[in-house]
């Protein structure tokens, strides 16, 4: 009997715990059931075993962390195809109505922010960029002189000074429509002059920079298109009025559907006799005013380098740090 | 239905993307795992992270399959378990490494169990049935926390998880006669901290437990 215990004392844990094949459980349980010692030992066992079991099935993990759980594992499947048919929506069914929405909506705002960053924060860099590539020496010269100046934009008082107060050499050629502008109503705010450019972007009224700044247009298609300009030139003048544009040339005046002569077209690294040397200087301000700045820019820096000495050079030197501070230059 | 598959199948469905399997899986192990988990490391707020990571694992390994994961060479349970054991485990270790209160601090629980009746008397008037049963759940609760962390993890196992012994040896790396050992201390150690709960009556324990 009592080698019987010890047999028993061993083996009972399995049967505690239904692990005991069927001919030994048989065995071991007739064995309890004639041995009071092992009998109460048994029971002792199960009746502590019940209690624990009882406390521990309390435990249960907080809804928020199953929750977390699956969302988890729910984010990991898209890619995955969904699950053959099951009766009711399954949990990948009700989670995709209310995760994909805001997934896609988040990747579709940030492509357009950054489509939009690109094409409208900084259009003159990327243009500046593929324009470097064309003629890349001439920044660094030219950019010195930039430093003496405000790098705000020009005061308003400033450039009302250079109107009335026009430099000899421009004075013959002022042109009829800038004074009746202003007569008109004057200088527009600067906010309403923002708005009004990035209206005319929008509308393509005037040549969008985006386009050129994804592909850079080969020499002779910029030739193209700066004699395309020329005879944008005087509607321009028209649609993005500034007081400060200096002067008109006699092209301008006579239409803007005059056709230009093939020796009209720009030559802005020609001496500054002011046949030549007004077409830049017209553009240049067009580009100001429009506020194109890094065009502005290098054609400021084109007009300096090619007429250092003339009277506008101080303006020049102004709206080319204007046109720097508004669009840092390229490295 | 839901005992129809087996976990193997769930997560073979989980990986051809169905997520509603993986709901089934979580639905079959996150309440073991858990009281596994909250016993072994005493803190609701870590067993809660440990949970999410026991989980996680299981979709990480789902996502890739070269990752270091389940093969079907074990059974997931036993799998998943290790899981859960191996990060108390870790954590054990870095606790000790810190010189805060380990895990093993409790590994000859000898004195535990008495200094245990000191700090929780006994109810001395159960008058309400429910406060009785919520102190009684106290002192099964600090009675199990004072197990050694072996005892207490093949007690947890076979009772929570309800393991057989065999695969606790697997789980915890131990030979299977070792494993019986220690979940036979462990219940004598509890029966001895439970000796007047028991003698109230086991039945009349478990009837107010079903009932609260």
């Amino acid at each position: 009997m009592a080698a019987d215990c010890e047999l028993t004392r061993a083996r009972i844990l399995e049967l505690l715990y239904g692990e005991l094949a069927a001919p030994a459980r048989a065995e071991v349980t007739a064995h309890v059931k004639g041995c009071p010692t092992c009998k109460a030992e048994l029971a002792a066992l199960e009746s502590t075993r019940a209690l624990a079991r009882q406390a521990l099935a309390a435990d249960a993990p907080a809804p928020r962390v199953r929750a977390a759980i699956l969302q988890a594992a729910a984010a990991a499947v898209p890619a995955r195809k969904p699950a053959s048919s099951p009766a009711r929506p399954s949990l990948w069914e009700r989670l995709r109505g209310k995760w994909t929405f805001p997934t896609f909506a988040t990747v579709g705002a940030v492509a357009v922010f950054l489509l939009a960053s690109r094409i409208f924060m900084e259009p003159e860099k990327t243009y500046l960029r593929g324009r470097q590539g064309v003629a890349p020496a001439v920044a660094p010269e030219v950019a010195a002189p930039a430093e003496e100046t405000p790098p705000a934009a020009p005061a308003p008082a400033d450039l009302k000074r250079e109107v009335e107060e026009p430099a000899a050499d421009r004075a013959p050629a002022r042109h009829k429509p800038q004074p009746a502008r202003r007569a008109a109503g004057g200088r527009p705010p600067a906010d309403a002059r923002a708005k009004k450019s990035i209206d005319d972007l929008l509308e393509g009224a005037a040549p969008a920079p985006e386009t050129r700044a994804f592909a850079p247009p080969p020499p002779a298609a910029r030739a193209q298109r700066k004699e395309e300009e020329q005879q944008d030139r005087g509607a321009a003048a028209v649609e993005f009025d500034d007081d400060a544009i200096p002067a008109a040339p006699s092209r301008a005046a006579s239409g803007a559907g005059a056709p230009p002569a093939p020796s009209a077209a720009p030559a802005p690294r020609r001496a500054h006799a002011p046949g030549a040397a007004e077409s830049p200087a017209l553009r240049a301000d067009r580009l100001f005013a429009q506020r194109r700045w890094a065009e502005a820019a290098i054609a400021y820096r084109d007009l300096l380098r090619d007429a250092p000495r003339s009277p506008d050079a101080p303006r020049w030197r102004q709206r080319l740090a204007a046109c720097e501070a508004a669009a840092p230059p390229p490295r | 239905m839901d005992g129809t598959l087996s976990d193997e199948q769930l997560l073979a469905a989980y990986r051809a993307g169905d997520v509603a399997a993986f709901e089934k899986l979580l639905a079959r192990h996150e309440k073991p795992i858990w009281t596994y988990l909250r016993r072994f490391v005493r803190r609701d707020d870590v067993a809660e992270d440990l949970l999410q990571e026991v989980f996680l694992r299981v979709v990480r390994d789902a996502q890739d399959a070269a990752a270091p994961g389940w093969k079907g060479q074990a059974k997931f349970s036993t799998w998943l378990y290790t899981i859960a054991r191996n990060l108390c485990v870790d954590r054990a270790r870095r606790e000790a490494i810190r010189g805060s209160t380990s895990m093993d601090a409790g590994g000859d629980g000898d004195e535990a169990p008495a200094s245990l009746h000191e700090r929780i008397p006994a109810p001395d008037r159960p008058a309400d049935a429910v406060l009785a049963n919520r102190q009684a759940a106290t002192r099964i609760d600090a009675a199990v926390a004072a197990l050694p962390d072996d005892q207490r993890e093949v007690f947890l196992m076979r009772e929570v998880m309800e393991l057989p012994f065999a695969e606790i040896a697997a789980v915890v790396g131990a030979s299977e006669p070792t494993v019986k050992s220690r979940m036979r201390y462990a219940l004598e150690k509890l029966r001895a901290a439970l000796a007047d709960l028991a003698g109230d009556g086991p039945g009349g324990a478990a009837e107010s437990g079903g009932a609260g």
